[in-house]
Order: structure tokens, then C-alpha cells, then sequence
């Protein structure tokens, strides 16, 4: 017999019948009686003070209802890493500019009106006075000496720096028999998230407010709303409809959510704002463009001894979540590799455009690109196989990083072999004609970030909620926000499974911070960690109880009842049972009261505590996953055009709970790294966007991706729920340096900036000298 | 100023008064409630508003609505017959072609477009029938399968 009914099955998402006929409601769907337009007003120029905004001129013109300034809202900016001890001052984003512009793009002001155009029309009554200031697009220029200070707190516009050492890597490279240095380059690209950020929001007479909005966070929203309007967080109401993609670009508040209410409350009716795809791309959290500098100290046979690191981003105008982005950049350098000294400095510096913080991946994929090209270069230069050296110093289950990460489940050397065998790499690699090639490289994720950076103080990090129903169903209750990863498929597979009923017998309420328990959002690959072990302890719960109600039924022992195929019985003796229902019923009989569960997650106590992000030296999660990519590319040496044929991508997921989720994870993701690594990229001119819409911003269409194998590996985590972690970050950070490997093997020219476009091959090719 | 039109979606009839600038996409989601189909970019560029005139794919929001008079207008509310998924729909379900569903409208007119042309398309005449979709979610793998499995 099968040890599972529901869990490790390829079963079709709870939503998909809702997604494939156009039932399903996104935020920009939803149509509220008397709803308004809004439209939101944006600085033209890149640093100014602003002396005046004019707004009476559209405040007149017929058809508007609300307009607003910064006047309008508090003085209480936008955060997103907040927690104590953080700093107010990372604290720095208003929703409407209050004195100065930092960014093309930043939002001055907001109209509602009775429809678009006139929503249109009336911003461009508004007359905005600016002083303008010298504006930087480079850190290079903004941390130039004697450069205006974008933000007052920022001497020389240093935005974050993150620095710690472990061990002594100067003593490390004296030990070293070869060490090896280089500098690597990573552009700027975007979430991309097919649907726009849209907001509705209704303020009600009363004085509350009911927002619907596209999130990944709406617990971190309902905050940021109430803190900008000034109110109790306990009368903002925020839903998450369905999501149209995420990726990190939702995860950070952004300005519409907070200037919908407000326009919704200055109004009195519903407001409906939805991002064009100029103000997505212009607007909206892109992955830092990072430049490296990076050493490595090795042993003759290949282990790696020391690791000095700096990273210098381009912040952009505000800091968002990136706190966390220059702190993880270093802190992922703890795996997949063993070493003794490590080394870590993150400088951001502010600039004027728009601004960076965490996309899928992120803090994964710039040194990871740069780590695993270092990899490469490594072995050549010891003469050894790719896939031997980074065997030889992969972490194991049991390791303790030098960031004291706790290594609880490693697949990453049979991910190593089943992708490697699946391009036929012993046959390939070294030995493929001129301009064929084959690369590969390793990843390394955390399944959840293990501190509450945005709350002081939560009772939990994911809390689930069951309601048993009479007729033997269940609802559950989540905060979790399903972005259309599958997580709410996911939590009901686990309490389907928990407690022996069919995946037909599970509801799921979702994303509502009125109705369903806090969770603290998609981000950092946490859901199936955190919400899944909060799902099932919750369904545990409720099984406990369903067996205390039904043991004197059965005339059995509590502990020897079992619940399989909708039926509670003793063990070994099926046909000596009950119905879910009858068990459900038996309970509300007895106890004249309604059958719930609930069950909460916290992170172990190894993990995360303060957020002290100086240290370097904190578990920051539960537990992490491995894999590696294997790919194969033809070189076209007279255009420079990177052909890839096939990537075969292995991700240790612990246990797939969904094998099919798990894969469309995986092909999916590697479309965003595919796309990093030959196409996409987000230019400014002066400040201005070059990259207004998808046809100046590349991304990979069905006709530019190349053939994804999947490869699921299985280390069955002590951490997770049924032995699984996470599937959908981790999943692509191996994609971009498995491809400049394959290039080195190709045509032996080292990619070291991205994007890798014909241009960089061309050049690259010229210099060596053709091979 | 406003226009009455005579718009026939779904094989339903439909009046309804636009502004002469107004596209398709905004007279369906707007004026008839018909929020299925999407809007990714409003330029052409995406392909979330795809529905089907006279038999061809169309991008929603580059078609003036009044130039949609006269015309048979599929969207993908009118491609599940009596509250029973067609074939393709179903295979997106079943296959796992589907995870955020903001391309999936489109991407599922398109495919039909594509498949009540050429029945039996080849893999690379799938990727060229979508290729005007971008999806961000699925790396386009399950999607292709999808309609390849209808296509046998």
C-alpha cells in the first residue's frame, strides 16, 4: 500500500477550473457601484525639492472627486525592514513626496475621478514647482565627494553597508596554495509579473476601510496603510483576490495601496487604481545591479579554505527590503561549499532611479552567478572536473556553516549526478566540437526567512485555522497569500492527508487579515516550511480531537484509531470504523460546541532571534534547499548568439508534496534566470526609463526557451512538513552561471557581466583571439 | 462622445455606448462585466486580452470596439459550453499549464485559435502560436504540453 493518499501526487490546483474560464477575480476585475479612477502623478525630473504643487486647477475641472498631496497623509514613511534594533532611517519612503523627489517616477500627487480620462486630464492641471538638485545614476557619481545627499541621513548617499568576518581570510589565503580574485557585473531586471499592482479601495462612512489589493504580503499592507492615513491598524481590512504573479516585484507596499484609501476617504466612494506597464517597470522593485569583487584560497587538492567577498549595489532611490538583500548576498555564500574564513562586505550606495530590493532569488542569484563562475575557473586552474570540485566541498546534512547555518537535509551531490547525467556530461564536457558546450552550477536556498524583520512581536509566524463541517469537510482558514505558486493547493493536500479525507473534502479561505489567522507573506520560499507545519499540526489537532469523540464510539484506545479514505477506524481493522462524518457529528453531540483546530509555527529556537545583521553569524533559517543545473549551449562565433539547447535542472525540494507544482516551480523560475542571463535588462537614460513596456524590456517568450528538464530530489527534511522545503527561488539561482559555463566550455571566453548579449560574445571572442 | 454599439460575444448580443477611442478589451471588461479577459500592458505586447474574431486571434486592447461590430467575438467566457469545460481547458487543469492564470485566458484563446485552424500542430507551430503570450509563472512548458496533448 501506498504510504501517502494525497501528499507526492500530481493533482491539478484547487483554482484551476476558476482560472481557465475567466471566473476567477484579480484586483483589477473587481468593479465596486460608484467607483472612481485613480491616477497617480509622478515626478518628471530625477533630485528636486519640491517648493509648490498647484492643485486647484484640477480640483475644478468636472468629473474629479478627490485629489491628494503629501499634505494628506502622516508623517510616518514606508519600511519594510523595521523590526528593533533597525534603525528608523531604512524607514524612508513616502507614499506622496513631502518636500523633495529622489527618482523619475516618485508620486507627488493623486486624482480620483469618474473615469480615466478625466483621471488623465486632470493631472496634467497639476503645476508642480520644483528646485531642482544634481542627480546620480551611478554610485559612482552619488558617492562622489561633495554630491548632494539624496536622503539627509546618508553621508556620502551610502545607503546600507553589511560587513562581518568569520575566522581570519587573511590567515586563510596565507594557508592558501593558490588563491584566485576576479570581478563579475549584474544588470538590473525586473518581477515582471504578467498582471499590473492594482488597488480598490472602499472606506466606509464609519470610518473603516476595505481594501483589495495585489499582494504578497497583506498583513505587512494592512500596517502600512494604517500608519500612512493615520488609523487603527484594526480598520484597515485588506484581501488578497487572486494574484496574477508575484515574484517579489508585490512584496514590498506599494504607493497605490496606501493612496487608493486615502483617495477612497477623501472621495467617500470606492477607488480603483491600476499600474500601467510604464509605471510597473519604472515603479517597481527591480533585483539589484550588483558589481563584485570576489577571492577565493584554496588547497592544491581543491578545498577551499578562504572567502573574501564585497559587493557593491545600486540601491536606487529608497532602500525597500534591501536591508536584507546586501545581508543575504553574503550570508548565501555559506553553501553549498565548505570553508573555514569568510569574509563579507555590502556596500548600496542611493542613487536617483527607481529603486532595488528582493526578486525571486533573492540575494541568491548575483553571488551565486559569480561564486559558481569562480568554481569553474577554479578547477580549470587545478585541472579538475567542475563536478569533482564542487562534490568535494559540498556541506552535508549535519554541517554547521560559519554563519552557524544548521545543515538539517542535503541532496546537492545527487543533484549533481542526476543533472550532470542527464546532459551526458562525462561524454560532453571538454570534448564537444568548437562553439558546443556544456556548464554546470550549484545553488543554495533558505526555505523561509527565520525572523520577524517587519513585526517587533508576533505569536507566530504562519497560523492555520480548521472548521470541521457536519457533512465531514473541512475549511481552512490562512493568512498565507497563494501568488499563484500553488500554495493553497499545497495546504490542503497536507491537511487532506493529515486527516484521511479526500482532496474534495477541503475548502480554503485565504488572505484576508479580517477573517484568516497572520502570516506574514510569500516571500523568501517560506509557505511550504512555515504555513505547511502550521497546516498540518492544525489538522493534527483536529484529528486528536476526532479520535477522543470517537473512541468510546469504536469501543477502542484513542491512540489506535486511524483516519484513511474518509473513515476513522482502529488500526489494521478498516471495516471496524466510522465516517469522517459521523465523527464529526459524534463531536458536536458530546460537546455542544463547534469542532476547530488550530495550529501555529514559529521557527525553531536555533534559528533567527534579534535582527542583528551585523553579526554575520545567525542561523537565518529552519532549513535549506540544494540543487544544481546542467546545461548545454551552441555558440554562434560569427553573431555572437548563445543558443541554449537544453537545461536540466536538479532541485533537492526535501519532498515534492505536488511533483507536478514542484516542476512547473522549477520550469517556471527558469524563465526569469534564462531571461537575466542572455535577454532581459532594465536601462535608464538621465534617469529616464528606456525599458517602457515589454517590447523594449526582453523577456523569454514560448519561442526563446529552451528545452527545462526537471529533476526532483528528495533528502525528506526533519524540518518540513512530511520531509519538504522549499521549491520556488531556490529553484533558478543555479541557471545564469551554469550557463557562462557552458559558454567558457563552448568557446573559451569567460562571461563576466550580464545580461550575456551577441554584443559581449562578440567582443569577448575578438579579444582571445578566436579559438 | 458616447456611440451606441451592437457588440455579438459569446453568441449574445450586447448595446452598449463607448467613446469612440475605446477598445475592445475596455468595452468588455468595462461596459459588459466581462473581466476574463486581461489586461497586461495595454500595448500589444503581452497578449493577456486575446480573444477570437471571426475565427482569428485577436489582442483585445489594439481593437477599437466600435470596429468590432458585426462581428463574432469569442472570449474566454464563452469557451466552457454549459458549465463544461472544453478539452483545452481541461488539459490546462489537468497538465499543471496553469499557475498564476493571468495569461491563461489568453494563452487559452490563442491555443484554440491556433488548434480550430491546424488540428494536429507541431511542436514548433505551438511555440509560434503562443508566442505572442508571455507568461512569467511557467517557463511555458506545461502549457505547450498541454495543448500538444490535445493536439494528438
Amino acid at each position: 500500500m501506498e504510504k501517502y493518499s494525497v501528499i507526492g501526487k500530481r493533482l491539478p490546483r484547487l483554482d484551476g477550473v476558476a482560472k481557465v474560464t475567466g471566473d476567477a477575480r484579480y484586483t483589477g476585475d473587481i468593479i465596486l457601484p460608484r467607483m472612481l479612477h485613480g491616477k497617480i502623478l509622478r515626478s518628471k525630473v530625477p533630485h528636486a525639492f519640491i517648493l509648490n504643487i498647484d492643485t486647484s486647477k484640477a480640483e475644478k475641472l468636472a468629473g474629479v472627486k478627490a485629489v491628494v498631496t503629501g499634505k494628506d497623509i502622516t508623517d510616518v514613511p514606508h519600511g519594510f525592514v523595521r523590526a528593533d534594533p533597525v534603525p528608523a532611517f531604512f524607514s524612508d519612503k513616502f507614499s506622496l513626496a513631502k518636500k523633495k523627489v529622489r527618482y523619475v517616477g516618485d508620486e507627488i500627487a493623486a486624482v480620483a475621478a469618474v473615469d480615466e480620462d478625466t483621471a488623465i486630464e486632470a493631472l496634467d492641471l497639476i503645476k508642480v514647482e520644483y528646485e531642482e538638485l544634481p542627480a546620480y545614476f551611478s554610485p559612482k557619481e552619488s558617492m562622489s565627494p561633495g554630491a548632494v545627499r539624496i536622503h539627509d541621513h546618508a553621508e556620502n548617499n551610502v545607503s546600507v553597508v553589511i560587513s562581518f568576518h568569520i575566522g581570519d581570510v587573511e590567515q586563510g589565503f596565507a594557508e592558501s596554495d593558490i588563491v584566485i580574485e576576479d570581478t563579475f557585473g549584474t544588470q538590473f531586471i525586473l518581477a515582471a509579473a504578467i498582471e499590473p499592482h492594482a488597488a480598490v479601495a472602499d472606506f466606509s462612512q464609519a470610518g473603516d476601510v476595505t481594501l483589495w489589493l495585489s499582494t504578497q504580503v497583506p498583513f505587512y499592507d494592512q500596517t502600512i496603510i494604517a500608519e500612512t492615513i493615520g488609523m487603527p491598524v484594526s480598520k484597515v481590512r485588506v484581501i488578497k483576490p487572486h494574484l496574477g504573479g508575484g515574484f517579489g516585484g508585490k512584496t514590498e507596499t506599494p504607493t497605490l495601496f496606501p493612496i487608493s484609501a486615502l483617495l477612497s476617504k477623501k472621495s467617500g466612494r470606492p477607488v480603483r487604481i491600476i499600474y500601467t506597464r510604464e509605471e510597473v517597470l519604472a515603479t517597481t522593485t527591480h533585483r539589484h545591479g550588483v558589481s563584485v569583487k570576489h577571492k577565493i584560497g584554496l588547497k592544491k587538492d581543491g578545498t577551499i579554505i578562504a572567502v573574501d567577498s564585497r559587493f557593491f549595489a545600486d540601491g536606487g532611490a529608497y532602500t525597500g527590503p534591501s536591508l536584507l538583500s546586501m545581508f543575504i548576498m553574503g550570508c548565501l555564500q555559506n553553501g553549498p561549499y565548505k570553508m573555514r574564513h569568510f569574509k563579507y562586505e555590502g556596500i548600496r550606495a542611493y542613487t536617483n532611479r527607481p529603486y532595488a530590493g528582493g526578486i525571486r532569488g533573492h540575494g541568491a542569484i548575483q553571488p551565486r552567478f559569480v561564486v559558481e563562475s569562480m568554481m569553474d575557473m577554479i578547477a580549470e586552474k587545478l585541472d579538475m572536473d567542475p563536478l569533482e570540485i564542487r562534490k568535494k566541498n559540498a556541506v552535508k546534512a549535519g554541517d554547521v556553516t560559519p554563519s552557524k547555518f544548521r545543515i538539517k537535509s542535503c541532496g546537492h551531490v545527487e543533484a549533481i549526478d542526476k543533472a550532470t547525467e542527464e546532459i551526458n556530461w562525462k561524454d560532453k564536457w571538454r570534448k564537444l566540437p568548437d562553439g558546443k558546450g556544456v556548464g554546470m552550477a550549484s545553488l543554495f536556498f533558505a526555505s523561509g526567512a527565520g525572523f520577524s524583520f517587519f513585526f517587533n512581536n508576533v505569536p507566530y509566524h504562519s497560523g492555520v485555522n480548521i472548521n470541521a463541517e457536519a457533512e465531514g469537510s473541512f475549511t481552512i482558514f490562512t493568512g498565507t497569500s497563494d501568488i499563484g505558486q500553488g500554495s493553497e493547493t499545497v495546504l490542503a493536500q497536507i491537511v487532506a492527508e493529515e486527516l484521511g479525507v479526500g482532496l474534495d473534502k477541503i475548502r480554503v479561505i485565504a488572505s484576508d487579515t479580517a477573517t484568516t489567522p497572520l502570516d506574514l507573506g510569500s516571500y523568501s520560499s517560506r509557505v511550504t516550511t512555515f504555513a505547511g507545519n502550521a497546516a498540518k499540526t492544525a489538522a493534527y489537532n483536529m484529528k486528536k480531537k476526532l479520535f477522543e469523540a470517537t473512541a468510546d464510539l469504536l469501543e477502542a484506545n484513542k491512540d489506535d484509531l486511524e483516519a484513511k479514505n474518509d473513515r476513522i477506524y482502529v488500526k489494521g481493522s478498516p471495516e471496524k470504523g466510522i465516517t469522517i462524518s459521523q465523527a464529526i457529528n459524534a463531536y458536536i453531540k458530546d460537546k455542544q460546541d463547534a469542532l476547530v483546530s488550530e495550529g501555529h509555527y514559529n521557527p525553531p529556537a536555533d534559528v533567527g532571534g534579534e535582527m542583528r545583521l551585523d553579526l554575520g553569524e545567525v542561523n537565518i533559517s529552519p532549513t535549506f534547499s540544494f540543487g544544481t543545473h546542467a546545461v548545454e549551449v551552441d555558440i554562434d562565433k560569427e553573431t555572437g548568439v548563445v543558443k541554449v539547447q537544453k537545461i536540466a535542472a536538479a532541485h533537492d525540494c526535501g519532498f515534492a508534496l505536488n511533483p507536478m507544482a514542484v516542476e512547473g516551480q522549477i520550469e517556471g523560475s527558469i524563465q526569469m534566470t534564462y531571461g537575466q542571463a542572455l535577454l532581459e535588462e532594465y536601462r535608464i537614460e538621465k534617469g529616464c526609463s528606456m525599458s517602457n513596456s515589454f517590447l523594449d524590456y526582453k523577456m523569454p517568450t514560448s519561442e526563446d526557451m529552451p528545452y527545462v528538464k526537471p529533476i526532483i530530489v528528495e533528502s525528506i527534511d526533519p524540518e518540513g512538513p512530511f520531509g519538504a522545503k522549499e521549491a520556488s527561488e531556490g529553484t533558478n539561482v543555479a541557471t545564469i552561471p551554469a550557463i557562462a559555463n557552458a559558454i567558457y566550455d563552448a568557446v573559451g571566453v569567460r562571461m563576466k557581466d550580464l545580461p550575456i548579449t551577441p554584443e559581449k560574445v562578440l567582443r569577448a571572442l575578438e579579444k582571445k583571439g578566436g579559438k | 462622445m458616447k456611440q451606441l454599439i451592437e457588440l455579438k460575444v459569446n453568441e449574445e448580443s450586447y448595446e452598449t455606448a463607448v467613446d469612440p477611442h475605446r477598445t475592445l478589451l475596455e468595452a468588455l471588461r468595462e461596459n459588459l462585466g466581462m473581466t476574463g479577459s486581461k489586461e497586461g500592458c495595454d500595448l500589444g505586447a503581452c497578449g493577456a486580452c486575446t480573444v477570437i474574431i471571426d475565427g482569428k486571434a485577436v489582442l483585445a486592447c489594439l481593437t477599437l470596439a466600435m470596429d468590432a461590430q458585426g462581428k463574432d467575438i469569442t472570449t474566454i467566457e464563452g469557451v466552457a459550453k454549459e458549465r463544461k469545460l472544453s478539452p483545452l481547458q481541461q488539459n490546462f487543469v489537468d497538465y499543471g499549464a496553469i499557475q498564476c492564470g493571468y495569461c491563461t485566458p489568453g494563452m487559452i484563446m490563442s491555443a484554440k485559435a491556433l488548434l480550430d485552424e491546424n488540428p494536429k500542430p507541431t511542436e514548433a507551430e505551438i511555440k509560434r502560436g503562443i508566442s505572442g503570450n508571455l507568461c512569467r509563472c511557467t517557463g511555458y512548458t506545461k502549457i505547450i504540453e498541454a495543448i500538444a496533448v490535445r493536439a494528438k
